[in-house]
C-alpha cells in the first residue's frame, strides 16, 4: 500500500515490526525482500513519487574544507526510489582486498569478507537487472567489440563491470510494494528523530513531520535507516534529545570517515594509435544487449608494492562540440533501445537537419569507430579514498524548513590519496609507453609541487560516515549493521563501508540489504 | 559538485606539441634509423628532430637532479646510430617496464630518454 502523509485521511500514528527510514536502493531491497512476509512492514519516505524542489531543497547543506566542494543538494535525490532516479547504474563487487586489512592503508579492514557477500551479491543481480554473466568470467573477453589491451597483469588488471538494465528502481518496484498487503509506503513523512528510551539503548519511535507541519509517529520493533550516505549521520546527529553527541555517537565516529570516489583527468595522452586506446572502454562503442564494461584496474601487487589504494583509469575519447544531429541520434538509439522513443519527431528533425556531420558519423560507426572524431584524449582516474577521521560530516548553523540544522560536509582527502593519483597516472603512462601505444602528459595539478587535489571530483558515492567495527569504539555499526550500544535500530547503505574500494556502491548496498533483510526476519519470526 | 566525467580541465597537448617539445626520435622509434653513423656525440644530437627543446627538456632534468649519471656516456671512439638507437630502445623497455621515469614539463620519459635529454643539453 502507497499513503500520503499529507492526506488527511492518513492516519499520524502507526505500528510496525518493522519501520524503514528512506525508499532508495537500500530501503526499496529490504521492502521489496519482506514483502509477502507475516511482518508488517512501514517504509517512511521524505518524498513523493515524483521530484520537488522543495522536498529536494532539505538536501541542501554546507559543503566546506579542501577542495573539492560538493553540491549536497544535486548529489542526491529526494523522493521514492531515491538517488537511483537518477544514477549511473554501473555495478561491481568490491574485491576481497578491498575488504581486507592493508596495513599500508590507515583504518581498513571490514569486519566481514567478500565471502559472506558473495550470495547476496548473487541475490542482488536481479533486484539490478544485471546481466546473468560472471564478473570475472574470461569467456567475456571474446564478447567484447573491441579487444581490451594486454596491461602487465602485475601493473593493471582488466575486470568488468556491468550497467543496471532497469536502474530506477522507484518505477521497477513501485508496483510490488503498492499490492503488498504487509507494506506501507508513507510518502512525503520526513524522519526528524528517534524518540529512545531514557538509557538511549532502544528506539521506541520515529518522530515525522511534513513540510506543512504536521506530525506523526511510526512504533516498531526494529528501525532501519537507510537514507543514504550523508544522510544517515545527520539523522543520527540529529537524534540528540536523551543523547546529547546524538545515537550511536558516544564515541564521535558518527561522521567521521566520510569518503567519496575521488575521480578526475589525470593528464593527456598523445598517440598515433587513439582508436585502438579508447574503443574497448568506449561505452558509445558497446554492445547495447550486453551492458558490461572492460576497466583498467590497479593490480593488487601494484598497490601493495606500491603502498597505494585501490583505482582504476581510462583513456577516454573527448569530444568537443559534438554536432546537435549527433546528440540527436545517440538520444534516438537510447531511447528506442529502451523501448521509449521520445520527442520523435524532433529527433529526426534535428539529424536530418545535420546531415552534413551525421553521414560521416554513421560511416564510422559501421566501421567499428567512434562516431565522434576525438579532439583529444584524456587519461581518467577513479579512486579509492583513503579512510580519514577528519573527513567529516557534521551538524551545520543553517536550519533547514523542518527547523532541523542542515548537513556541514567538511571532505578530506590525504597524502596517500594523492600518492594513489601519481603512482596509478605514472605506471599507466609508463605501461603505454612501453606498449607503444602513446605519451602521457600529467596535468598541471598533478606534475610536482601542484595543487595535490585540485584535479579530482566526486562522484556522488557517498560512504564510511556510520562505519562498521567489531569494535564500538572504531566504529558506528557492527557487522550486523545494528548500531552499537543500541538494540534494534540498524543503518542501511554506503555509509556502513569502512573502505569503499572503486567499485561502485550500489551494488554492494543492495547485497548489504538483503543480508540485513534476511537477519531481520529471522529475529522478527 | 563537479561530477564525473567531464571536469573542466585545460587542453592537453596534441600530437605536434610533443613532437616540438624535441625528443622526437625517442617518442617514436624508428627515426633514429634514418641517421648515418656520426661520432656518438653527434649521434645523440641526431636523435632529436628539435634540438634546442630537446636541450631545453634536458636542462630541465639537469636541474632536477644533480648527478645524472648518463647511462650513455660518449664512449671512446665512436658508435653507430643504429646501435645507439638498439641499446636506447632496450633501455627505454627496461625503464618503462621497471616505472624508471621522470616528468619533465608534465611528460613522462623513461629515465634513459631523460638522461639522453640531459646529455643533449651537455653537448
Ligand atoms: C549522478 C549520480 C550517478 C551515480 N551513479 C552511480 C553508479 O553508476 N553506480 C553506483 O553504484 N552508484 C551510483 N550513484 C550513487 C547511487 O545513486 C547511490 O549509491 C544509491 O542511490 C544509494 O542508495 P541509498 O538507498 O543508500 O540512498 P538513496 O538512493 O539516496 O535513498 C535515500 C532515500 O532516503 C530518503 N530520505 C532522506 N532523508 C529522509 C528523511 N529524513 N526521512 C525519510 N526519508 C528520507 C530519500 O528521499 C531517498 O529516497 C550515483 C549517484 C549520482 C548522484
Amino acid at each position: 500500500m502507497i499513503l500520503d502523509f499529507r492526506a488527511a485521511a492518513t492516519p499520524a500514528e502507526f505500528h510496525a515490526d518493522l519501520c524503514v527510514i528512506g525508499a532508495g536502493a537500500a530501503g526499496i531491497t529490504i521492502a521489496h525482500t519482506l514483502a509477502g512476509t507475516g511482518l508488517s512492514v512501514y517504509v517512511v519516505e521524505s518524498g513523493g513519487l515524483e521530484p520537488d524542489g522543495e522536498i529536494q531543497a532539505l538536501y541542501e547543506g554546507q559543503s566546506v574544507g579542501q577542495p573539492p566542494i560538493m553540491d549536497l543538494a544535486a548529489s542526491r535525490l529526494r523522493y521514492f526510489g531515491g538517488t537511483t532516479g537518477h544514477w549511473g547504474g554501473g555495478c561491481i563487487p568490491l574485491d576481497a582486498s578491498d575488504m581486507a586489512v592493508r596495513p599500508w592503508v590507515p583504518h581498513s579492514g571490514w569486519p566481514i569478507t567478500r565471502a559472506t557477500l558473495e550470495p547476496y551479491y548473487d541475490r542482488a543481480r536481479p533486484i539490478l537487472d544485471l546481466p546473468d554473466h560472471r564478473f570475472g568470467d574470461p569467456g567475456l573477453l571474446s564478447r567484447m567489440p573491441h579487444r581490451p589491451i594486454g596491461f602487465d597483469p602485475a601493473l593493471f588488471t582488466s575486470l568488468y563491470s556491468m550497467s543496471s538494465r532497469q536502474p530506477r528502481l522507484g518505477e521497477v518496484f513501485r508496483a510490488q510494494l503498492e499490492r503488498a498487503a504487509n507494506v506501507t509506503v508513507l510518502l512525503n513523512a520526513n524522519l526528524v528523530e528517534f524518540d529512545t528510551n531514557e538509557a538511549a539503548t532502544s528506539v521506541r519511535q520515529a518522530s515525522l513531520r511534513g513540510l506543512d507541519g504536521r506530525k506523526g509517529s511510526v512504533r516498531a520493533r526494529y528501525f532501519v535507516l537507510a537514507c543514504g550516505g550523508i544522510e544517515n549521520a545527520r539523522l543520527l546527529l540529529l537524534s540528540n534529545s536523551v543523547c546529547k553527541p546524538g545515537l550511536g555517537n558516544d564515541c564521535g565516529n558518527v561522521g567521521r570517515f566520510f569518503m567519496d570516489h575521488p575521480s578526475g583527468q589525470l593528464g593527456g595522452v598523445v598517440s598515433e594509435h587513439p582508436d585502438r586506446l579508447t574503443e574497448a572502454y568506449d561505452r558509445h562503442l558497446s554492445d547495447r544487449t550486453l551492458p558490461i564494461y572492460p576497466e583498467i584496474v590497479l593490480s593488487e601487487t601494484l598497490q601493495r608494492q606500491q603502498q597505494t589504494l585501490n583505482g582504476r583509469v581510462r583513456p577516454d575519447d573527448y569530444e568537443e562540440n559534438v554536432a546537435d544531429g549527433i546528440t540527436a541520434l545517440r538520444t534516438l538509439r537510447h531511447d528506442l533501445s529502451a523501448g521509449a522513443p521520445s520527442h520523435l519527431p524532433s529527433q529526426i528533425l534535428r539529424i536530418a537537419a545535420d546531415l552534413g556531420d551525421v553521414a560521416p558519423s554513421l560511416f564510422r560507426l559501421m566501421r567499428g569507430r567512434p562516431a565522434v572524431v576525438g579532439h583529444r584524449i584524456e587519461l581518467l582516474g577513479f579512486f579509492e579514498q583513503a579512510p580519514n577521521p577528519d573527513s567529516r560530516v557534521t551538524l551545520g548553523d543553517r536550519i533547514d524548513a523542518l527547523g532541523q540544522r542542515e548537513v556541514r560536509l567538511d571532505w578530506r582527502l590525504t597524502e596517500l590519496d594523492r600518492h594513489t593519483y601519481e603512482v596509478a597516472a605514472m605506471r599507466f603512462a609508463a605501461e603505454l609507453a612501453r606498449l607503444g601505444l602513446g605519451r602521457v602528459q600529467l596535468d598541471p595539478w598533478l606534475r610536482p609541487g601542484g595543487n595535490p587535489y585540485e584535479g579530482m571530483g566526486g562522484a556522488a558515492h557517498h560512504m564510511g560516515t556510520t562505519r562498521m567495527s567489531d569494535d564500538p569504539a572504531a566504529g558506528v555499526v557492527d557487522a550486523d549493521c545494528r548500531v552499537h550500544g543500541i538494540n534494534n535500530l540498524y543503518v542501511a547503505g554506503s555509509s556502513v563501508f569502512p573502505t569503499g574500494g572503486w567499485a561502485f556502491p550500489t551494488f554492494t548496498i543492495v547485497a548489504l540489504a538483503l543480508r540485513l533483510a534476511d537477519r531481520l526476519q529471522q529475529r522478527l519470526t | 559538485m563537479r561530477f564525473f566525467p567531464r571536469p573542466d580541465a585545460p587542453a592537453a597537448p596534441g600530437r605536434r606539441q610533443i613532437l616540438a617539445a624535441g625528443a622526437a626520435a625517442v617518442l617514436v622509434p624508428g627515426r633514429a634509423a634514418r641517421q648515418s653513423p656520426r661520432p656518438i656525440r653527434n649521434a645523440i644530437q641526431a636523435l632529436f628532430d628539435d634540438l634546442p627543446a630537446a636541450q631545453s627538456l634536458g636542462r630541465l632534468y639537469l636541474a632536477q637532479n644533480r648527478d645524472p649519471a648518463p647511462l650513455l656516456r660518449p664512449a671512446p671512439g665512436s658508435e653507430p646510430a643504429g646501435a645507439i638507437r638498439a641499446r636506447v630502445a632496450r633501455c627505454r623497455a627496461r625503464d618503462f617496464a621497471a616505472g624508471d621515469t621522470a616528468v619533465l614539463d608534465g611528460w613522462i620519459f623513461s629515465r634513459t630518454e631523460a638522461r639522453l635529454l640531459a646529455l643533449a643539453a651537455l653537448s
